[in-house]
């Protein structure tokens, strides 16, 4: 009987340190869970402006810009009232609802740094 | 992005550790077996190191296997740089060290040779088996050999393909560098679908950049097995501007498609007649790579079907299939799509694993191409699920303008070298 309670207690413990360990040590995307649609859809810029917008050559870095930044980019570029080479033809690719959670997403992991 | 410390990643051993003193004691609650769910990834290239470093980014509780025959990963994106003496081979070099050291990916350089989807089993040429609960396959592609009349395996020491490994590149980089002045240089590109569509144009302009410096009386023919290709006319007009009249293209119907090789005397033979090349480089027509057809993962085309939004395979469940063996609708088959693919199965897997759903998203794909040092144009495009497919958003994407001055052509060179740099970090670093 105590054997057992034992073992629950060191389940019970195990699974706590993983929990903790899942919040504390992961990668900060996994803290946004709730915003599993900016952050999938981050995921087709991080190509070319590297892991987490964190660019380490000469494509734009998007970490630590800010969402305001961002967005306002992005909806310019759409409607081509800011011209580049490339953002013009891929910012029509989409709706300002889209536009609005990538920008949410990549400024959030500034925060999130922030935090840190 | 926060990286995986010595002393965290000890602490995720020390877990291990204590699971297998529980299995030893008999007990394995399910609730812990659960968070050790194993993810195998079969092919270390643009989709498969991608998608096992995300995998392992997002749920860093997952246990990630990468297998991969290649400890040296040589990158087709920016090869033709090789081959026009502007990039040398350690620069388009890349390991699995950080895969394994920042991330805790088990890497294992072998051959996967066999699948078994019902026993979710992959089989190494060695003999080890893997279990897993999900499986990405992402295993490129291979060249066809059954397409042009005396043309085989045995034929590519002398007349290279170029198209996928360092050793058959650097064949045909040594061709090059030994042709003499005036000599001509035969490229044959392949029909769709295949690895890179815009590739086989972007080698001629940098072999025609080559020779222009060095070797300024030699000459490029083009047979086409197709009778267009991407970013013609930007590729035309640049072609004309840079190289004069040193490449000639010639489109199927102008007897472009090549029936018949003879590597021995260096001919290629067309319906129009036959023609001596001193270098030929025939990039052959591709189909998926080897264990996706020899696990009977492919369709008639020798393609494998995937559903297109969780790009589990429509023939085996358990098994996603990313990058140029995967029918990805309109989707090209290059290195950033591959990429792209990898992210979202990651992120799929880690959901079907927590029996969430899967949430549609869209993607995206951009291709640079070098027709010079510091003169480069692109072509992209963003997809969404219309139906059962991938297609490209109304409005979205397209190719550089035409008219775009010199000064464009210069930032999209840098933005390309950029593009390497952060997409090849997404994979390694």
């Amino acid at each position: 009987m105590t054997l057992k309670i034992n073992l629950i207690n060191i389940i019970f413990r195990l699974f706590l340190t993983m929990i903790i360990s899942s919040v504390f040590s992961s990668f900060s995307i996994s803290v946004l869970a709730d915003d599993q649609k900016g952050k999938l859809l981050a995921l087709s810029c991080t190509s070319c402006h590297g892991t987490n917008g964190l660019s380490p050559g000469a494509m734009p870095t998007l970490f630590g810009k800010t969402m305001e930044y961002i967005e306002q980019s992005m909806n310019n570029y759409k409607v081509d009232k800011l011209s580049a080479t490339m953002m013009n033809r891929i910012a029509k690719g989409y709706t300002a609802e889209e536009i609005h959670l990538i920008s949410k997403y990549f400024a959030s992991l500034r925060m999130e740094k922030k935090m840190k | 992005m926060k990286k995986i410390s010595r002393r965290e990643f000890n602490r995720s051993i020390g877990t291990f550790g204590t699971f297998t003193t529980l299995k030893t004691i008999g007990i394995f609650p399910s609730i812990l077996l659960a968070a050790q769910r194993h993810v195998v990834v079969v092919g270390g290239g643009f989709g498969g190191a991608t998608a096992a470093k995300y995998l392992r980014m997002m749920d860093p509780h997952l246990r990630v296997t990468l297998v991969e025959p290649i400890r040296n990963y040589f990158t087709c994106p920016f090869s033709n740089l090789l081959l026009g003496s502007l990039k040398t081979m350690e620069e388009l070099t890349h390991n699995y060290d950080k895969l394994q050291q920042k991330y805790g990916i088990r890497v294992i350089h072998a051959s996967a040779v066999k699948i078994d989807g019902a026993s979710k089993k992959v089989t190494l040429h060695d003999g080890v088996e893997l279990t897993y609960d999900r499986l990405i396959l992402s295993p490129g592609v291979d060249m066809r050999y059954d397409q042009i009349e005396n043309y085989g395996t045995d034929d590519i020491r002398d007349i290279p393909h170029a198209w996928k490994g360092a050793k058959s590149t650097l064949i045909l980089h040594k061709q090059l560098e030994a042709m003499s002045d005036g000599g001509k240089v035969i490229i044959c590109p392949p029909p769709l679908p295949y690895r890179c569509p815009p590739g086989p144009y972007e080698r001629a302009s940098l072999i025609a950049h080559y020779l222009k410096r060095f070797k300024p009386r030699s000459k490029i023919l083009i047979f086409d097995a197709k009778e267009q290709f991407p970013k013609q006319a930007l590729f035309s007009s640049g072609w004309e501007k840079l190289y004069g009249h040193t490449i000639e293209w010639f489109n199927r119907s102008a007897g472009g498609l090549i029936l018949k090789v003879d590597s021995k005397n260096m001919l290629v033979e067309t319906e129009f007649g036959k023609e001596k090349g001193d270098v030929i480089n025939i990039i052959p027509a591709q189909w998926a790579g080897k264990i996706a057809r020899d696990s009977r993962l492919v369709d008639k085309s020798g393609w494998c079907p995937v559903d297109q939004l969780t790009f589990e395979s429509k023939i085996q469940k358990g098994i996603h299939i990313i990058g140029d063996s995967a029918i990805a609708g309109s989707m090209p088959k290059s290195g950033f799509s591959a990429n792209n693919q990898a992210k979202i199965t990651a992120a799929n897997i880690i959901a079907l694993l927590n029996e969430k759903e899967v949430t549609p998203t869209s993607m995206a794909n951009t291709c640079y191409s070098f027709l010079a040092p510091g003169y480069a144009i692109s072509v992209s495009a963003v997809y969404q699920l219309s139906g059962n497919e991938l297609v490209s958003v109304k409005g979205s994407g397209g190719v550089s303008s035409l008219k775009a001055e010199l000064s464009v052509r210069r930032a999209e060179a840098l933005y390309a070298q950029g593009w390497y740099e952060s997409i090849t970090n997404e994979m390694f670093g």
